[in-house]
């Protein structure tokens, strides 16, 4: 059993977040000799500001929170998926792809579109779902580099058999109308992704804590050995979490497609897959948790940009912050796992 | 535990809630100074070409204009929509986004954002908020073409291009027209290293090229342009034309001259609209008559670019400007062209 995702001690997870955001965030911002206060100012203010720069947040924040519950879904069941942000762009592929093709009204386009990116995201993590039930195979490998694969699938496709004449982008052809995500508020990008993103979070956290399948994953993530005694057949959950957790991905990615650009392009995701798995652990691997974590990952990412703009400290502080969470939380947690075994 | 309790979750989640509410702050008092706001394209500045072009003219409207201006850069395509929205809701009076890959981002952001006003390099958008700015450069690859065929010792001369795009074949059309022009025939080689990143593949197909008979290679394919001008080095009797930028001094006596767009010359213009509150254009064509392409000085090649064949392309120049010429911009138009006495 590799790792056993210990949960609980959300409050000393919280506390050390706020002490690396704001600590290194404002040592970081003095290396770059700008006032931590005036930088955080221009953070929080391009975050909040006004209404169009609280939806971009939101905006932010559904982006993030689709992969996070899909990681979740794995952590939970024992499994390191860090294969989101791969199974995000194949989602996003197959509805940007699908879409395009479809001369449907909109209340079958848009679900069409959905339903494409959930499966494609849910096939990408199944395999490696598959290999771990059949063969033993380390997710953590397997799911790293199918995120290499996924891209570069994907890259192929639209410039190679799903060329289209005349363009220099790596994208496919524009979502007809139809198919495209209805905007929320005016003079922003924020679309119904973001209520179907609270919706899907309310759904998992119920599967999670009220059904058979929730209760067979968690054992099998909490404590394995004593859930295969019990009769649950591991490599069946194994497999059937990662599917899941792709598929969670996946939708991210088709809801990216089908509300914010219109058409799918192999950079669609600025790492959102990756800054998900903070997200995740920062939301104790809880859905409902894990909403309130996207929200202050989601100001950290609109804010960043802001930041960037109006005070001139490099977004890359916002990364800098990100990665740091990952390292402590992910690495407290192996190594609480170990000190359990 | 505290955060396992309902009402922890609650007071937690409402936190940015209430931030979101209390915290929209009044609009920013104007200082008076324009705000310009510029998204660079994945090249990102520092790429000695496109960008830094498209920045020097955010530098002088700084400076002439007195312009508050910002700069984000894009690692990925999903910045580009990101990026812009920042700046449209930071209320910047121009947002500048540079380069034909972020057409669909920016016909997407500025839909949205009617309020806010737009301009994009390179590309054609029909928004009544969008200011297009596309260049003739044609025009220029004309008279690249035309000092290419006046130069050539064997009487074969190439284009190498990034993608086989429309864009990319406005260069390829007027070079092979301007050395039609000359001396119809000159042989006028074509090839596309499918990418504007590849030195390896522009390294290698300029090698082809030349092995061909080629001895002079106008390249127009952003980096993979510093992988030709590597080849041209190791050759003798090699030479390369460059592009978009000043490269003459690359590698001087080896780059016969580069045609220049005037990137630069474009955001300038569009920033005193802006700042002038003039209404916007919304399609700025730039070609030799603005200033908008154009040769070099020739500064490392004088012994090459002789005073007489400067002679022909001031007076070719004389004569695109006049309309006397209308150099073709499509092979289509390439493969009626034909030249006209002088």
């Amino acid at each position: 059993m590799p790792y056993a995702f210990v949960r609980g001690r959300a409050f000393r997870d919280i506390v050390l977040v706020l002490v690396l955001v704001f600590g290194v965030g404002s040592f970081a911002m003095l290396l770059a000799r700008v006032s931590p206060l005036v930088a955080f100012g221009a953070l929080f203010d391009g975050a909040f500001g006004t209404r169009e720069e609280v939806a971009e947040t939101l905006v932010q924040a559904t982006n993030l929170l689709f992969p996070a519950l899909g990681i979740a879904v794995a952590f939970r069941a024992g499994l390191f998926n860090i294969g989101a942000e791969g199974q995000l762009i194949l989602g996003g592929f197959a509805a940007g792809w699908l879409g395009a093709q479809l001369p449907l009204p909109w209340f079958l386009a848009i679900p069409m579109v959905l339903i494409a990116g959930a499966l494609a995201g849910g096939v990408w993590g199944a395999i490696p779902g598959f290999l771990r039930a059949r063969f033993g195979a380390n997710e953590v490998i397997a799911t790293l580099m199918l995120n290499v694969v996924a891209v570069l699938l994907a890259t192929y496709l639209v410039n190679g058999p799903l060329a289209l004449p005349g363009s220099g982008a790596s994208e496919t052809p524009s979502l007809p109308h139809a198919a495209q995500l209805p905007d929320l508020v005016s003079d922003s990008r924020l679309t119904w992704a973001f209520p179907i993103a609270l919706v899907v979070a309310f759904v998992l956290r119920w599967v999670l804590q009220r059904t058979v399948f929730g209760y067979e994953l968690r054992a099998a993530g909490d404590a394995p050995e004593a859930a295969k005694r019990a009769g649950i057949d591991l490599g069946r959950t194994a497999f059937v979490a990662m599917a899941l957790s792709g598929a969670i991905a996946g939708l991210g990615g088709a809801t990216i497609v089908a509300g914010e650009l219109h058409r799918f392009n192999t950079g669609l995701s600025p790492g959102y897959g990756f800054i998900a798995i903070a997200v995740a652990l920062v939301g104790n691997l809880d859905p409902l948790w894990i909403i309130v974590a996207s929200l202050a990952f989601g100001v950290l990412q609109s804010g960043g940009i802001a930041m960037q703009a109006e005070a001139g400290v490099p977004r890359d502080v916002v990364a800098l912050v990100t990665g740091l969470v990952i390292i402590a939380l992910a690495g407290r947690r192996v190594v609480a796992a170990r000190r359990s075994t | 535990m505290f955060f396992r309790s309902r009402a922890g979750f609650l007071t937690l989640a409402l936190v940015p809630l209430c931030a979101a509410a209390s915290g929209c702050a009044p609009k920013r008092a104007a200082n008076g100074a324009p705000r310009i706001g510029m998204v660079t394209d994945v090249g990102g500045l520092g790429d000695r070409s496109f960008n830094d072009s498209a920045y020097a003219g955010l530098v002088r409207a700084h400076a002439d204009l007195h312009a508050e201006t910002t700069v984000l850069q894009s690692r990925s395509a999903a910045d580009y929509a990101i990026n812009m929205t920042v700046l449209a809701n930071k209320e910047y009076e121009e947002i500048f986004a540079i380069g034909f890959l972020m057409a669909k981002d920016v016909a997407d952001v500025a839909a949205r954002y009617t309020k806010r006003h737009f301009a994009i390099i390179d590309a054609v958008i029909d928004l009544p908020n969008v200011t297009s700015v596309t260049f003739k450069e044609e025009e220029g690859s004309y008279l690249a073409g035309a000092l290419a065929a006046l130069t050539t010792k064997t009487k074969t001369i190439a284009f190498l291009g990034g993608i086989d795009i429309p864009l990319l074949r406005k260069f390829e059309a007027g070079f092979a027209a301007g050395a039609r022009q000359i001396d119809p025939s000159v042989k006028v080689l074509v090839k596309y290293t499918g990418s504007f990143d590849d030195p390896a593949a522009g390294k290698e197909l300029s090698g082809v090229l030349y092995d061909q008979g080629a001895d002079i290679v106008y390249v127009a394919a952003g980096k993979a342009g510093l992988g030709a001008i590597d080849q041209a080095k190791r050759r003798n009797d090699a030479y390369i034309i460059g592009v978009d930028s000043n490269q003459d001094g690359m590698a001087p006596g080896k780059i016969l001259t580069s045609m220049i767009k005037r990137v630069d010359t474009g955001v300038f213009r569009v920033c005193q609209e802006a700042v002038a509150h003039r209404p916007r254009s919304t399609h700025l064509v730039l070609g030799l008559k603005e200033g908008g392409v154009g040769l070099t000085d020739f500064r490392y090649t004088r012994s090459i670019v002789t005073p007489p064949k400067i002679a022909v392309l001031a007076k070719l120049r004389g004569e695109i400007v006049s309309g006397a010429i209308v150099v073709p911009s499509t092979r289509e138009g390439l493969a009626s062209y034909t030249r006209l006495p002088l």
